[in-house]
């Protein structure tokens, strides 16, 4: 009693640290922070969120949308709120100053002819609304410049019919606000937190609010695994404990299954704070899951009472010290949630092994004998083992095997993005065009070199639409070469002079049109950061980045994207330091790093481990033997689970190791039963250590969640591979556990 | 000002959906040759926003708000988004408030000057921030028209009544 009492209290002062933890979301520790999909996140395209209201009464939604977007304006965490292109004044009195700069006539805009068609169009707008704020300026440039730059403004926006001045989707349905996110690190609890809020200002009007955008996308595939998760664990949790109820008839035999465990993971999370600083919620989740492990321990003791309780307790710390050396060897890998993930396991087990066999669970005699395998003694076993060591080796290390769904799409954000897809044309999530250069003056030169590609690539239906900052400004080359091209002003006068008599017009007038031609003759250079520096004109330039190794635009794609076809036009076109990007790839071959680096890791974790293992039994030979069963159990399980759902992820990896763990306390036990009574205890022992392993992953494998699934067939299938392997190999009596 | 201007505006504004007041234009600019001629209606939306239907020389439906015009054509899908410029819109503001009704509104933002016309009397308000000017026409108790000075030197005169 004083035992369990003394238990209680440790798990007491344990939980009473837990309240000062901190809990981590973000990606980049989860991904790793040079990934392409954390660094996508980090860009301000990563940061931009689609919201639509959507309402019947479109003057409703358009006044909530203001609403929500002023309000939002204000909020720290958004950098700016769009409902619609707004030219104010200053912006106006911008483009009509560096009109040349930017959309410079052509020669043929100013024949008299064209002059005078031009003042006709600007004499007939005057009688209509936009006279009453362009007009004038429509007159005073007959060369057609500033109306084709308003006009190519309003064409930059996303291309949406709007009501009163709010954009409103294309199947008339919503009311759209385009968001930028502060620029603040991706946290998960943070983007939900902003897209509830922003659901609850669009409820308190009456309307219902959908967002999307990489960071709303990735925040709804974490929330979705996490509640899925929690439902797994509590079914997992439910069963179990009916299961322990039936099978140890002892509320202090289950309390002493669970007690070691729970004392373990609090221990394991206070020492990722104290290391980390933080707990990673995945290390949280899934170091969580596999930390389950420890409920072998007490289960183990509890069928080897008595004089055979010492040895067991020695078996069973033997297993948890090899296995936690096998995880801590993920402190090795480049992504610190997975670093995280190892020391959980590695400290979770060892305490919980310690403080099983300090609180010296009671016996469970009446605990049914599960039926397990008859051993086998096989001619050519050790071959046979050797052949599906290596079976599992080139299923594991086979290149491209990475194969990961990570952002599997819950339903309802499925639902959404094709909602979304009837309202606007989203940008594609896979593929870019990425202008590399020394420079911003490079870059902008060869993306003017690629508007004929992107051109003719829309008129073929090859590409929806783009957004090529060179659409808007030319390089300052360009724009030096197209105002020494364009006439002295003493000639436009003249020409204007003609195309008002021709147009029926005050011929005088032409005095102020050459005025206002020299005068915009005389604009500065535009350069990408005078863009940046204007609220309407920013996002134009948003995909343009520079440093210290140069310049760099990332052109994004909407609507439908031939790549092949698109990829040889552009290698076609030859432009230096230009070509389409295929996203997915990216990830994938970040994925494939990252497996690898998994595997290298754990590879040097299992020569530890088999290290340990040899030390504590005394002898290779047994350790040898014990390794040589493992390892071909965990080529089995490999083998079947490519079989069953494709070749093996980083996370069914990292579960596997859990499996070798599992696996070496199974072979701990069977393998080196000395005598008939300890290969019963043995027998009886595993057996139920994994049905409680099996109905807990089990119910995991049944998640409607990819990952979880995976990670729950990987463990169910392993644990039977162990079974198979070290049930039927005939016990090694030489073996003598070491103290 | 005077009570009989104060009668006059409150008299003749205050067109509603139910009284549309019809309107003819005429814009002169320093490039026109000869003013250019629009006709139409104003109405007022249960909003207070300004409808302003005109009918020739092509037909445009404006509706004049707090910040925007938007403005739609038959035969268009959508909306056509027009920001009122700053200096625009106390004047815009001020000719809202007049046709909704509420001449005080109107004229308690600017400097108003009142003088005698070759017609009647005028009324010129003036607003901060340089933009254009409105002057209002009337004769007796009647309000019959106005006129906006635009800074480029474009303005219109807007007669009331049918053409």
């Amino acid at each position: 009693m004083t035992r369990w009492l003394a238990g209680l209290a440790v798990l007491a002062a344990l939980a009473a640290g837990l309240t000062q933890i901190g809990l981590r979301t973000d990606a980049g520790s989860a991904l790793g922070g040079d990934g392409p999909a954390a660094a996508l996140l980090e860009r301000p395209e990563g940061r931009q969120v689609t919201l639509a209201l959507i309402g019947p009464d479109r003057d409703a939604r358009a006044e909530a949308a203001r609403g929500i977007a002023a309000a939002l304006a204000a909020d720290p965490r958004i950098a700016a709120a769009r409902t619609g292109i707004t030219p104010d004044r200053p912006l106006l009195d911008w483009l009509w100053r560096h009109r040349f700069r930017l959309a410079p006539p052509a020669p043929e805009d100013l024949a008299p002819a064209a002059l005078a068609a031009r003042l006709a169009e600007a004499r007939a707008a005057l009688t209509g609304a936009q006279g009453a704020v362009l007009g004038d300026r429509l007159l005073r440039d007959p060369t057609g410049s500033f109306a084709r730059l308003v006009a190519r403004l309003a064409a930059a926006g996303p291309g949406l019919p709007s009501h009163r001045g709010v954009w409103q989707s294309r199947d008339d349905r919503a009311a759209l606000v385009f968001l930028e996110l502060a620029p603040a690190p991706f946290d998960v609890a943070a983007m939900q937190a902003l897209a509830d809020r922003i659901r609850d200002m669009a409820a308190a009007r009456g309307l219902d609010a959908r967002l999307t955008g990489p960071r709303i996308v990735t925040a709804e595939v974490s929330r979705h695994v996490q509640r899925a998760s929690a439902t797994a664990v509590a079914i997992a949790l439910a069963l179990l404990l009916g299961w322990l109820v039936w099978t140890l008839r002892s509320a202090r035999g289950v309390a002493a299954v669970f007690l070691p465990l729970a004392i373990g993971v609090a221990s394991a999370v206070l020492a990722v704070a104290a290391l980390f600083g933080a707990v990673h919620v995945i290390a949280l989740g899934f170091g969580g899951a596999l930390t389950g492990l420890a409920m072998d321990y007490p289960l183990h003791l509890a069928q080897h009472p008595g004089g055979a309780a010492a040895r067991a307790r020695r078996l069973v710390r033997l297993g948890a010290v090899t296995t936690a050396v096998a995880f801590l060897a993920l402190t090795g890998s480049e992504i610190e949630a997975l670093a995280q993930t190892g020391v959980f396991v590695a400290t979770g087990l060892t305490v919980s092994a310690l403080a099983a066999g300090l609180l010296a669970p009671p016996a469970a005699p009446r605990a049914p004998q599960l039926p397990l395998p008859p051993r086998l003694r096989l001619p050519g076993r050790a071959g046979l083992e050797l052949a599906l060591i290596g079976l599992g080796l080139a299923v594991l290390v086979q290149p491209g095997a990475g194969r990961e769904r990570l952002f599997e799409l819950p339903p309802e954000t499925a639902a959404t993005l094709a909602a979304f897809r009837d309202m606007l044309p989203l940008p594609s999530a896979r593929y870019h065009i990425a202008v590399a250069g020394p420079d911003a003056e490079t870059v902008l030169a060869r993306g003017a070199a690629l508007l004929p590609v992107l051109e003719a690539a829309r008129a073929s239906g090859d590409l929806g639409g783009d957004s090529a900052l060179a659409r808007h400004l030319p390089a300052l080359g360009a724009q030096a070469a197209a105002l020494a091209a364009l006439p002295e002003p003493d000639a436009l006068a003249a020409a204007a002079g003609a195309a008002l008599s021709a147009a029926g017009m005050a011929e005088g007038f032409a005095g102020a049109i050459a005025a206002a031609y020299a005068e915009a003759l005389q604009a500065p250079p535009v350069t990408p950061a005078d863009l940046a520096a204007l609220p309407a004109l920013a996002p134009l330039a948003a995909g343009l980045e520079t440093g210290p190794g140069g310049a760099r635009e990332r052109i994004r794609l909407s609507g439908p994207v031939a790549p092949e076809r698109l990829r040889a036009a552009i290698a076609q076109a030859g432009i230096a330091g230009t070509r389409l990007v295929d996203g997915a790839a990216g990830i994938a071959a970040m994925l494939e790093r990252i497996r690898g680096a998994v595997l290298t890791w754990f590879a040097v974790g299992a020569a530890a481990a088999f290290g340990v293992l040899a030390l504590g039994l005394g002898r290779w030979r047994p350790a040898l033997r014990l390794a040589r069963g493992t390892g071909a159990a965990l080529g089995l399980a490999a083998a079947l689970l490519w079989l069953v759902s494709g070749p093996p992820g980083i996370f069914q990896i990292v579960a596997l190791t859990l499996v070798v763990g599992i696996g070496i306390d199974y072979g701990l036990f069977l393998g080196l039963a000395r005598d008939v009574a300890e290969d019963s205890a043995a027998r009886r022992s595993t057996g139920l250590c994994a049905s409680t392993t099996l109905i807990a992953f089990a119910v995991m494998a049944l998640s409607p969640v990819a990952l979880l699934s995976e990670i729950g067939l990987a463990v169910s299938i392993g644990v039977g591979a162990m079974l198979l392997m070290h049930a039927t190999i005939p016990p090694c009596r030489d073996a003598r556990p070491a103290p | 000002m005077p009570a009989g201007v104060g009668a006059a505006l409150a008299a003749r504004s205050g067109a509603g959906p139910e009284t549309p007041l019809p309107y003819t234009e005429e814009i002169s600019h320093p490039a026109l040759a000869a003013p250019e001629i629009a006709r139409g209606r104003f109405r007022r939306a249960p909003d207070g926003a300004l409808i302003r239907e005109q009918t020739a020389p092509r037909e445009e439906t404006s509706r004049i708000g707090a910040g925007y015009i938007t403005v739609m054509r038959p035969g268009e899908t959508g909306t056509e988004l027009l920001p009122i410029p700053d200096e625009m819109a106390p004047m815009l503001d001020a000719m809202r408030a007049l046709l909704a009704g509420a001449p005080e509104a109107a004229i308690a933002r600017s400097s108003a000057e009142l003088a005698a016309a070759p017609e009647g009397w005028r009324l010129a308000l003036g607003f901060a921030g340089g933009g254009p000017g409105l002057t209002l026409y009337g004769c007796g108790d009647r309000l019959t028209g106005l006129e906006i000075a635009e800074p480029g030197g474009t303005r219109r005169r807007i007669r009331f009544g049918a053409p």
